[in-house]
């Protein structure tokens, strides 16, 4: 099988998006190469190119498109364009969506160190990806990877970005690796994401990683992360993080995130809206 | 709130008359103690009266031998022996019989009881509600959950089953359950505990819950957001017994009679209120209901000629009194009101063991601490989510 690397190179792919000026690759993993250009008409966007693996993969990759490409906010990276298309023999899937001009989550939080951000923003973060949440949740969709990495802080705009097979594909190595397991980030995945429990898969799996997150943010550790993938995925499954109150936090905070954090999806908020209803109630003065 | 019948041996007629007198209750329908012939007649009865119409296809026990539930026409060339059981056909053919010849209100789909969850069960279990989903598109579809107390005390287990049923795509489920040791009111706090605590996140997924072969106990599941209860006639449809379904019924008929009391939540024997009247306690017992206002207002409840019938129509009217009660409170104060409800239950129940009344094999009493043990810490533990139901 022909590597991504030699079929995805900008000199084969520049002919198949005349409208594109195809700058420079920005982003590789799995089955994935994303590439930043210029388009004609949407202005910077960001070329995503998709290889599924079979036809059935490829049909759920332009299902998953279709409802994504319906996330219509400030939330989400708008979709202009998704298809199918041969490059070399092979079937191929092109997203092209809107280039976020911005940071990760992640490199804020570097940049920062070793300070934690300020409340205010964490408060605007966790806020807007729960709003985000309501959306996705609206439209049957789970993310699956909620983590600092697929957050991008913009100009006035959090974006969780990263919807949809492109971001299942992106997580196949680590499928691979770990074969039991669904497509996950160990450390931000749910207890029944590490134990491809798929029939227990709904919004409350990203609310979990969304409790660790906000947990993250606040104290500045990710709660479950040891120094090995099998220690990590043994914590999240086996252990419970120290209460925030039991760190000085307030109640209401430390009851969010336990909630959020509940191993079984029952007892997680049952839904984004009442989640967010939960976080309304954060006594933040008291932080 | 709704109140159900829950069918039993010999209930027909109650039926007929209670749907008649509460346009807002209904029925669920057994095929254990119905000839499909008497049931499809039935049927057509009760539906002029305009109640809700259910049937539990009680497919409890694939490989029963009861030839009453085995004529029912899903059955037909069916086998569960062979290893070959086709869920997904099976299911069509229940949902067939239930639209196509009752015209049920809301299919409930069948599903197999449990006392050990396994991989199978689960998978069976979402393949019946998918093809439920899929294949019913004019009315509410019910999954029937039916566990053993093995399931339901072990966390693990529960959870899990629990936590795929929260993503079923139908909009009810069904819940039967058999009692730990098979005791009739339950003694144990956690068994309580697990069932307010599942069912509340089963109601808070945006599904309705039916309890079936619900009893007094039950009316404890309104702190969970439960909204409907199914009771019947005789002990075998006031607790979930899965035995019932795969032979012949083999308890003991005991025709002896019994008063239920809503102050106490307690059945008794008329000579024994006759022995508490007699000692000047008759003022504790009640609410009386038209079918019982004679037995309470006796001297000598004894002397009343206390059948059967009366025994049961005035049963279910004060359960059914009991549970809708609750009704008039926002769904996420009904805890506090069960609780209330509860401890006047307790205060009752004391008072009369004060004054020397044993209140004998059927009575509350003993069941009463347990019960409210588990309200509380339900309560606590549920908090915040029992503020959003």
């Amino acid at each position: 099988m022909k590597s991504n690397n030699t079929l995805f190179t900008i000199e084969k792919i520049k002919p198949l998006f005349s409208n594109i000026d195809i700058k420079e690759q920005i982003g590789r993993g799995g089955q994935k190469v994303v590439f930043k250009g210029e388009h004609k008409k949407y202005g910077s966007v960001a070329l995503k190119l998709i290889c599924p693996s079979n036809k059935s993969e490829q049909d759920r990759a332009l299902r998953e498109l279709l409802i994504s490409s319906q996330l219509d906010a400030s939330y989400f990276a708008k979709i202009y364009e998704y298809n199918n298309l041969k490059l070399e023999g092979k079937n191929i899937i092109y997203v092209i969506e809107e280039f976020i001009v911005g940071e990760s989550l992640r490199e804020r939080i570097n940049k920062n160190k070793p300070n934690l951000l300020p409340k205010d923003e964490v408060k605007v973060i966790i806020e807007s990806l729960l709003k985000a949440l309501i959306l996705t949740e609206s439209k049957h969709l789970v993310h699956r990877d909620i983590k600092p990495e697929n957050i991008m802080i913009s100009d006035k705009r959090v974006v969780l970005i990263d919807f949809g097979i492109a971001r299942h594909l992106d997580m196949v190595s680590l499928t691979e690796t770990f074969a039991v397991f669904g497509p996950m980030t160990p450390g931000y995945a749910a207890p029944e994401q590490i134990k491809n429990e798929k029939r227990k898969i709904s919004i409350r799996t990203d609310l979990f990683s969304l409790g660790i997150l906000f947990y993250e943010l606040l104290t500045g550790e990710n709660p479950f992360v040891c120094s090995t993938v099998p220690e990590t995925l043994n914590k999240t499954l086996n252990y419970s993080p120290i209460p925030l109150i039991n760190k000085g936090f307030d109640h209401s905070i430390s009851d969010f995130i336990n909630a959020c954090l509940e191993k079984s999806p029952h007892r997680r908020p049952a839904s984004a809206e009442i989640a967010l209803k939960l976080f309304y109630k954060i006594n933040w003065e008291e932080l | 709130m709704k109140f159900l019948l829950q069918q039993g041996w010999g209930m027909l007629a109650l039926i007929d008359d209670f749907l008649r007198e509460h346009e807002d209750s209904g029925v669920i329908l057994s095929p254990r103690v119905c000839d499909r012939d008497q049931m499809e007649k039935y049927v057509k009865k009760f539906k002029n009266h305009g109640n809700a119409i259910f049937f539990d296809p009680q497919f409890y026990e694939p490989r029963t031998d009861l030839d009453r539930i085995l004529s029912f026409p899903y059955w037909e060339d069916y086998d569960f022996q062979t290893g070959s059981f086709d869920a997904v056909n099976f299911c069509k053919r229940v949902i067939e019989y239930e639209i196509e010849h009752l015209n049920v209100d809301a299919v409930i789909l069948p599903g197999r009881y449990t006392n050990s969850v396994d991989n199978s069960w689960l998978e069976m279990q979402y393949k019946i509600a998918e093809t439920g989903s899929s294949e019913v598109t004019d009315r509410n579809v019910f999954t029937t959950l039916a566990l053993g107390p093995d399931v339901i005390l072990n966390q693990d287990n529960f959870d899990t089953v629990i936590d795929e049923l929260i993503n079923y795509p139908v909009q009810g489920v069904y819940f039967v359950f058999e009692h730990p040791n098979k005791e009739f009111l339950i003694n144990n706090e956690l068994f309580l505990y697990a069932i307010l605590d599942s069912t509340l996140s089963i109601v808070l997924s945006g599904k309705e819950v039916i309890v079936g072969y619900a009893n007094q106990q039950s009316l404890i599941f309104a702190a969970s957001g439960i909204e409907t209860i199914a009771s019947g006639n005789y002990r075998n449809v006031r607790s979930f017994d899965h035995m019932l379904f795969s032979s012949q019924d083999t308890e003991g008929w005991q025709r002896n009679i019994w008063y239920f009391d809503g102050n106490t939540l307690g059945e008794y024997q008329p000579p024994k209120l006759s022995l508490a009247f007699r000692r000047g306690l008759a003022s504790y017992f009640g609410p009386s209901t038209s079918h019982s206002k004679r037995l309470l207002e006796a001297t000598n409840p004894a002397n009343v000629p206390w059948r059967e019938p009366e025994a049961f129509r005035h049963y279910l009217e004060l359960i059914k009194n009991l549970w809708t009660k609750f009704e008039k409170f926002p769904k996420n104060q009904r805890a506090y009101e069960v609780k209330i409800f509860l401890e006047e239950i307790r205060e009752h129940n004391n008072k009369l063991r004060e004054k020397g009344f044993n209140p004998g094999e059927r009575g509350f009493y003993s069941a009463i601490e347990s019960t409210i043990d588990a309200l509380d810490a339900f309560m606590k533990d549920r908090k915040s989510d029992i503020e959003n139901l």
